[in-house]
């Protein structure tokens, strides 16, 4: 094999610390539930953003195409391939839904017509199912080069519809009193950040030049898109000032959770922006490997900062462990993903 | 002081031969004009890094500033209105403009410098009086050498030229 696309170095050491982390989670499940299910909610919002990320932009590429795509294609096939995976990872928030959702427990929070027709457990569970299901039928298409462009444009569509249910539903839907009409834009487009800086950390290097370039374009793009959307959502609540909505705020201005945003915003965005306005870091293997680290950590603080300030910081806690425990699962099928692809293309 | 010497080629390996030749013998390359792009030519020339990007920094920077000033001022101090309780100073709200403007202007900036670089709009160059010259932009390619003052080294640039292959070496402008 001729290019290093993830180190199998790193295998063992996040294996043996994922499977410590399943027995901490285990142990913590049986010691306070609730925290355990919260935590795991924002390593899934978080950990999903990738292949999720990564299908959008080959979906893009199909239709687009362009040497950005060639360039990153080793690393996004392969992420693509775990979005069948998320199913599982999402198994046990189906289960316990009461857990993140005060209205899972107690449907008086809502007005009736809203429980009865739309935030209920099994209407929240078949929008989600359906998002994964036809998430899954479109990464396994891409994966096996069977994605046509009609599929893809059809794919494109239905992302756009289901993200626009399932980002409302998984995180906004914690303070049901709260609404934002940008809000999945922010989750959508903050998923193809993630995919990007995943594809920068991880790729290879590539084989033509432009291509880093090309790929540091793009992030900087992304990364000004979910800062462009999270602050113009914010200025238009800050402007209409009603107090439902002025409550989601100030809640995650207090207590502590201010400094979370803050570091997620210099860490995800401003350090990465600046750095990435000199050319010789656009063009870098290594200063963008660096940049997109910086970018991968800011994007979970910013998870972090939407979720776990509605929960307290138990949930911090178990969703510190629950990333350990998902990345290192993660990394391990990645890296069989990518063998996997390699060995079928060295057969072919 | 004597005329720059402009050399013709009948194709781009050649010229590019005779521009690393001249440049290994110490004699100074001013330009070349090709009909097409070649990019080996940006290492062989030399061209001084460009300044553009400075001034498109402190372009967008300045107007980033004037625009948040502007703001400020209107709000805060020429026409200062409590609009329900809110800070005069909202700066979370005075970003936005400063941004985008900033960018404007460092594209615009960048134009302007870069128009500046290369002294165009320029109607004339004395290059243009060469014989031949017009077919810079059609099949031959030409290098424009300078000859230093003294007189045995302008006559062996001269040869030089002849011998890596041109066609004709002419004054400029004749």
């Amino acid at each position: 094999m001729s290019e290093h696309v993830a180190r199998p170095v790193w295998r063992r050491p996040m294996l043996i610390a994922a499977v410590y982390a399943f027995v901490a989670l285990a142990v913590g499940l049986a010691a306070s539930p609730k925290s355990v299910m919260q935590g795991w909610l924002i390593a899934f919002v978080f950990v999903s953003s990738i292949p999720i990320g990564s299908l959008v932009l080959l979906l893009i590429h199909r239709l687009t195409g362009g040497r950005w795509g060639t360039a990153v294609e080793s690393i996004l096939v392969p992420a693509t391939s775990m979005v069948p995976f998320l199913a599982i990872a999402f198994l046990p928030l189906a289960f316990g839904l009461s857990a993140p959702y005060r209205w899972a427990a107690d449907a008086s929070t809502l007005r009736p017509e809203v429980a009865h027709l739309y935030l209920n457990q099994p209407a929240f569970l078949l929008r989600s199912t359906v998002a994964l299901t036809g998430w899954s039928v479109l990464a396994i298409a891409v994966v096996k080069g069977r994605c046509t462009e009609l599929m893809a444009g059809l794919g494109l569509a239905f992302h756009a519809i289901v993200i626009s249910l399932v980002a409302v539903d998984w995180v906004l839907s914690i303070d049901s009193k709260f609404s934002s009409s940008a809000f999945a834009a922010v989750i959508a487009i903050q998923q193809l950040l993630s995919a990007l800086a995943f594809a920068a950390m991880a790729g290879p290097e590539p084989r033509q030049s432009g291509a880093i370039a090309d790929l540091a374009g793009l992030i900087i793009a992304t990364v000004l898109g979910t800062v462009y959307l999270g602050l113009m959502s914010f200025i238009v609540i800050w402007y209409g000032n009603l107090p439902d909505k002025a409550a989601w705020y100030l809640a995650r201005a207090h207590g502590g959770w201010q400094w979370l945003l803050a570091a997620a915003v210099t860490i995800g965005a401003l350090l990465p922006l600046c750095l990435l306005l000199n050319q010789s870091v656009r063009q870098s293997r290594r200063a963008l490997r660096l940049v997109s680290s910086l970018i991968l950590l800011g994007v979970f603080l910013h998870v972090a900062w939407l979720i776990a300030p509605a929960f307290g910081s138990g949930a911090m806690v178990a969703a510190l462990i629950a990333m350990v425990a998902l990345i290192g699962i993660g990394l391990g099928l990645f890296d069989r993903a990518v063998s996997g692809l390699s060995g079928g293309a060295h057969a072919k | 002081m004597t005329k720059p010497l402009v050399a013709e080629f009948r194709d781009a390996e050649s010229l590019l031969g005779a521009a690393v030749r001249l440049k290994r013998e110490g004699h100074q390359l001013l330009d070349a004009f090709t009909p097409f792009r070649l990019p080996e030519l940006d290492g062989i020339l030399a061209a001084k890094p460009s300044r553009i990007r400075h001034s498109m920094l402190v372009g967008g920077l300045a107007m980033a500033a004037f625009a948040y000033l502007l703001q400020w001022y209107s709000s805060a101090i020429d026409y200062a209105l409590n609009t329900g309780g809110r800070p005069l100073n909202s700066w979370p709200v005075f970003l936005l403009v400063p941004f985008e403007v900033g960018m404007l202007a460092a594209a615009l900036s960048g134009f302007a410098a870069f128009l500046w670089n290369c002294r165009l709009p320029c109607l004339h160059h004395p290059a243009f009086d060469t014989a031949q010259f017009e077919r810079a932009s059609q099949d031959r390619f030409f290098l424009l050498a300078v000859q230093t003052g003294e007189e045995e080294r302008s006559a062996s640039l001269r040869e030089l030229l002849m011998h890596s292959g041109a066609l004709a070496v002419r004054e400029q402008g004749s």
